[in-house]
């Protein structure tokens, strides 16, 4: 009885939780929204387009190095350095992990 | 009580397995049977519509759209230079109804009822909404050069609107004599694609190059300068030496009347020009339906709330793409793609009651000089004082070796396959 208590407690607890982190998680991820952005050119899902590479690809530190380097200037680019360059270390932390934890 | 365990728990609960648990679409109750109209199956609004669904799958989605299959303008130059056919630029909505759930209606929407929330359709049929997003695109202001009207327009193509009118200019190029010149005449902004009556120009040359090499392109401006300006021109000396004239602005003033018999121009300084093949591509506003709805302010485009995409005349109507008023952000369909996403987000999140997180927007607007030599301008804006503003506009660099030209054109083409599979939702 107090083993089924305890587990009754823990469903309970597991729903709660649920629904409360949905009412939060009803909110668009903020990194989430501004990979819409990316997909326009790097295809679905950042697959790659033709010529256009890939996004989906890299490591969440990976993709982020290569941003920070097209915003740098350390990374040669054709046209990410003139995108990069106007996202704050923070977007381009947030789109690295994005794309990263949506191919896992 | 004694067997009760958690399966039980959960039967009595009402839910079947801890994972459907996980998947209850507890945001689903809050929007379920929400009804979103949108009008017009182009950039802007078959992007909104896959956005609505991408954010909130279960928002009911009704596409209007009178055409079967949707011509893109981007490319359409490509088209004339005879670099792809007119099925390359061609795109159907098979996907968005099959695979994403859309219902899409083939039809036009010829008035909205504001009050009562409902959208009229030619056949008669009505259907309701809880919101409306329209993205009818560009009509033409046929009234303010004399002499062109739809008919002339059948002679003077303006190939404005893909389609019909970029088959007639591509026969037209094709049946011309060598030795022929052929007149671009872009409207005074703001109009629809701000450097593509250069690409045109560009991309004709390259036609006519290879063709008929005795021709010239003469582009008779009503502007006097324009996007991406000395990368046009040092390109066009580069590729086209002495085939490309440019006529400013400020010589031309602007196109006040035609004779589409004798094909001719005549400018407001009092200048004629005559043309072999004559591109005139009239003033613009937003398309009839805005219009008529009263959506649109003195000037013929739709004011928005910048950050909503809600029109200023009318609640719970939001309007995207070139119709709209959206600060900085020339009318282009990377800027239309842009606004149907965040004008989804900010429905869904309205929806549910929650705000929508701080938005950056990107766009990259290439322009093909040749097969092999493009060139881009990439901005990105941001949301200030509820105006969206261009924080950077950078365009490739003035100095470039061929490599990186071929690579920006086989990014141009990356592009154009993207955003088509982003809008209509093909498969790569
Ligand atoms: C030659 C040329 C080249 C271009 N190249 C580029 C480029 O390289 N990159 C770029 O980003 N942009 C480019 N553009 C611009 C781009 O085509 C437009 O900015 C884009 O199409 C705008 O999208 P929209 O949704 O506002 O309108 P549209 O894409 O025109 O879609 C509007 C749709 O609404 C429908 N509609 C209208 N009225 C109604 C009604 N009453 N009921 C139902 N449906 C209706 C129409 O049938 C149409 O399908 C180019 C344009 C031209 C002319």
């Amino acid at each position: 009885m107090i083993k089924m208590m305890k587990e009754l407690f823990t469903i309970v607890g597991f729903v709660a939780l649920l629904f409360s982190s949905s009412a939060t998680a009803q909110g668009i991820d903020r990194g989430a929204l501004l990979a819409t952005m990316c997909v326009t050119c790097h295809g679905p899902g950042g697959q790659g387009s033709k010529r256009i590479p890939s996004i989906d690809n890299h490591s969440d530190h990976e993709l982020a190095e290569y941003m920070h380097g097209f915003k740098e200037g350390t990374e040669r680019a054709t046209i990410m350095d003139r995108h990069a360059s106007s996202y704050s270390d923070e977007e381009i932390n947030l789109l690295a992990k994005y794309f990263y934890e949506a191919k896992q | 009580m004694r067997n009760l365990n958690r399966r039980d728990f959960i039967k009595l609960v009402g839910v079947s397995s801890a994972s459907s648990m996980l998947a209850l679409p507890i945001r689903a109750s809050a929007t379920a049977a929400y009804r979103v109209v949108i009008i017009g199956g182009g950039f802007g609004g078959a992007t909104c519509a896959n956005y609505l669904k991408h954010f909130d799958p279960a928002i009911d989605v009704t596409l209007v759209e009178p055409k079967k299959e949707f011509v893109t303008c981007p490319f359409s130059n490509t088209v004339l230079a005879g670099l792809h056919d007119m099925e390359f630029i061609t795109h159907n909505y098979d996907r968005l109804r099959d695979h994403n759930k859309i219902h899409v209606v083939n039809d036009t929407v010829i008035d909205i009822d504001a009050t009562k929330k409902i959208v009229i359709l030619n056949n008669g049929n009505k259907l309701s909404y809880d919101r409306l997003v329209i993205s009818p695109g560009i009509g033409f202001r046929w009234g303010l050069i004399k002499g062109y009207d739809d008919e002339a327009s059948h002679i003077m193509p303006h190939a404005w609107r893909a389609g019909e009118q970029t088959i007639l200019l591509r026969k037209q190029l094709q049946a011309m004599d060598d030795g022929g010149v052929v007149i671009i005449a872009p409207p005074p902004e703001p109009f629809r694609a701000p450097p593509a009556p250069y690409e045109r120009a560009s991309l004709i040359a390259y036609y006519l190059k290879k063709a008929k090499p005795k021709s010239k392109v003469l582009i008779v401006d009503s502007n006097k300068t324009f996007a991406k300006q000395s990368l046009f021109e040092a390109g066009w000396k580069k590729l086209y030496p002495g085939m490309i004239e440019w006529v400013s602005g400020s010589d031309v003033g602007r196109i006040e009347r035609v004779d589409a018999g004798s094909m001719q121009l005549f400018s407001s300084s009092g200048q004629e020009f005559k043309g072999a093949v004559v591109n005139l591509i009239p003033p613009q506003q937003a398309n009839t339906i805005a219009v008529n709805t009263a959506l649109t302010d003195q000037d013929g485009w739709c004011p928005v709330n910048q950050k909503t995409f809600e029109s200023l005349k009318q609640k719970d109507i939001h309007v995207i793409g070139d119709a709209s008023i959206v600060g900085d952000m020339p009318k282009t369909g990377h800027a239309a793609n842009t606004q149907a996403k965040i004008c989804a987000a900010n429905i869904v999140s309205d929806i549910r009651g929650v705000a929508i997180p701080e938005m950056v927007y990107s766009t990259s607007i290439y322009s093909l000089l040749s097969k092999k030599y493009a060139i881009s301008r990439a901005s990105v804006y941001r949301l200030k004082d509820n105006k969206i503003k261009a924080v950077s506009v950078k365009d490739s660099p003035n100095k470039a070796s061929k490599k990186t030209r071929l690579q920006e054109s086989k990014y141009a083409l990356g592009w154009y396959k993207s955003i088509t599979a982003d809008a209509f939702a093909k498969e790569e």
